[in-house]
């Protein structure tokens, strides 16, 4: 995207329900309608003209705050915090929105009735270790918060399977043995027979509006953003 | 990268380390700059991974530069399939990230592995980074030096009242700080929140039961029922564990000069009706460093040593406190498990101790 010194940039994410709920609360917040180009890639509104709107992947949305080509944009909590310490140095949570509401949580198969805590899911993990030989498995998308979580509570005997989607299925498929997962309605873990257990919230996530800390020194843009307040 | 190993090095400082050191009978070691990522999360827990630089080759294994010397140290014993006791010692450069002065830090230290008489090689090590540290006349100023026993918790752990789950626990956990006061807050309050969920679970208790053999994750319906049979049959939510959290607190207040530790130790026992010789075995250690050397700087504290997963008893500590702050200038201790964790099949008691000179 060309970017000029007099523009600023500000991307939403541009798939599923992350894309229209955003819309929605960018068009209510701003009281005007985004316009569209016709490739769907670009907006841009009318009321604030010198925003260069543009549609990314949530994740690369924080990326690209990061590195500077973006200045702001709504994407997940759980995106930014599963991001190095790095990321989270350079950019600020302006402000948390009520979409795309999820808790991210430690999942077992549901008749794992021994299971309640994190702390028997701890012991497991020494039994399983000592009886087939390798590590306890957890698939998940976000390895870095899962690995920290589980530390945090004991658990150390494990290993992280990379998931990039339908990681609910995983143990099904014996992939995994247990998930670490965002749960919105709790209807997918149920329909895969599984369940959260007492202790395994790892982080309450929604959609946010994420913003470059070096840009909020600049009062135009300062300006703009304290309008989707 | 600037070269710092001991062979490179003409300094007079390094002939005098090497010439002390080969008077303590230790070995040099060359050790290698890179270890497996694997060994080093296995010996060291997860904090090490944030802190190791870490590389992956064209195949996809992982690489850390060393962020300590000891690991190379055991991991050369296993590859040379050495038998006997033997003594290391090494100075070279380590490298950690979140160091507030440096990233790159120079480390001296030894090693004695196998050793029959683990006090005396415990106490030899000691000695031999205390003497070391004399090197440096001006570091040494109003230091400190800090004993520790991870054994001492245990013991005391397997003599106050508790399920032998909670025993286990507690003692896995003791060097996981801020888990350990998690337990200990579920244990004073007692906790019952989980009865509910245990109820429902009854029913498909009930269910599972009818299929002992079948295979859920990874774990067979007869070993499921097996545990959660013996969980509920575990005193743990109707136990009081509000005097054993009462005990552990007060112990992990212990800290007194080392002259006075006997008679604290003692004092603990008496007040909490345990019996008063409890820790008279180990503690005779401190007697010997006392006789060894006259120092009236010397303390005992319950917490030192507890951060470091891999030690697994006597660990030393020495601090030097300068504007009220402490700067850890050495440290040191057993570890037991250490060449179990990185593959041997026998038990190999270990003890070591480095100096960081940054």
């Amino acid at each position: 995207m060309i970017k000029n010194n007099l523009n600023y940039s500000f991307a939403l994410p541009s798939k599923g329900r992350m894309r229209s709920e955003s819309e929605i609360f960018f068009n209510k917040a701003t009281s005007t309608k985004l316009h569209k180009d016709y490739r769907d890639y670009f907006f841009k509104i009318k009321k604030f003209n010198f925003i260069n709107g543009i549609y990314l992947h949530s994740k690369e949305i924080i990326e690209r705050i990061f590195d500077g080509s973006l200045d702001a944009g709504i994407s997940g909590l759980d995106l930014l915090r599963e991001f190095p310490r790095i990321y989270q140095n350079k950019i600020k949570v302006f402000k948390v929105l009520d979409f795309g509401e999820a808790n991210l949580c430690v999942a077992i198969p549901n008749d794992w009735i021994d299971v309640q805590t994190t702390a028997d899911l701890e012991e497991i993990s020494y039994l399983f270790k000592d009886k087939n030989n390798f590590r306890i498995r957890v698939a998940t998308k976000y390895p870095n918060l899962t690995r920290k979580f589980l530390y945090s509570k004991g658990i150390t005997q494990f290993k992280i399977i990379p998931s990039l989607g339908a990681t609910e299925t995983y143990p099904y498929t014996g992939s995994s043995e247990f998930i670490v997962d965002l749960v919105s309605t709790g209807k997918t873990l149920k329909a895969n027979n599984l369940r959260v257990i007492s202790d395994g919230l790892i982080l309450k996530s929604s959609a946010c509006v994420l913003v470059a800390k070096k840009k909020l020194s600049d009062y135009k843009f300062l300006k703009f953003l304290n309008s989707l307040k | 990268m600037q070269s710092t190993s001991y062979q490179n090095s003409n300094s007079n400082f390094s002939k005098k380390l090497f010439k002390l050191f080969k008077g303590f009978k230790y070995e040099f070691f060359q050790p290698s700059l890179f270890v497996n990522t694997d060994y080093l999360i296995e010996r060291s827990g997860e904090n090490f991974r944030d802190q190791a630089y870490s590389f992956q080759d064209e195949i996809g294994k992982n690489f850390s530069l060393r962020t300590d010397l000891t690991l190379s140290v055991c991991l050369n014993y296993i590859k040379n399939k050495f038998k006997a006791e033997k003594k290391f010692f090494y100075f070279d450069d380590v490298f950690r990230k979140n160091r507030a002065n440096s990233i790159v830090t120079k480390q001296l230290g030894c090693e004695i592995i196998n050793s029959s008489e683990l006090q005396k090689s415990t106490l030899d090590v000691f000695l031999t980074i205390f003497k070391s540290l004399k090197i440096f006349k001006k570091e040494v100023k109003n230091f400190k030096v800090q004993f520790g026993d991870i054994k001492l918790f245990e013991i005391l752990i397997e003599n106050i009242d508790l399920p032998e789950r909670w025993k286990l626990r507690l003692k896995k956990h003791f060097c996981r700080i801020n888990y350990f006061e998690d337990l200990i807050q579920i244990l004073n309050s007692n906790q019952k929140l989980y009865l509910k969920n245990i109820l429902i679970d009854k029913k498909k208790y009930l269910h599972l039961k009818k299929f002992p053999k079948k295979n859920i994750s990874g774990r067979q319906v007869q070993e499921i029922l097996d545990r959660f049979e013996s969980k509920i049959n575990d005193p743990r939510d109707f136990y009081d564990g509000k005097k054993a959290v009462k005990i552990i607190k007060g112990f992990l207040k212990i800290s007194c000069r080392l002259s006075s530790l006997k008679k604290n130790l003692e004092f603990f026992c008496v007040k909490n009706n345990l019996r008063k010789d409890l820790f008279e075995e180990r503690i005779s250690f401190f007697d010997q460093i006392k006789k060894t050397i006259k120092q009236n700087n010397f303390y005992y504290s319950s917490q030192t040593g507890r951060d470091l997963e891999y030690y697994t008893g006597y660990t030393f500590q020495i601090v030097k406190i300068s504007n009220k702050k402490k700067l850890n200038l050495a440290r040191g201790g057993n570890y037991d498990n250490l060449f179990s964790a990185l593959g041997s099949k026998k038990k190999i008691p270990a003890v070591g101790g480095a100096i960081n000179l940054i």
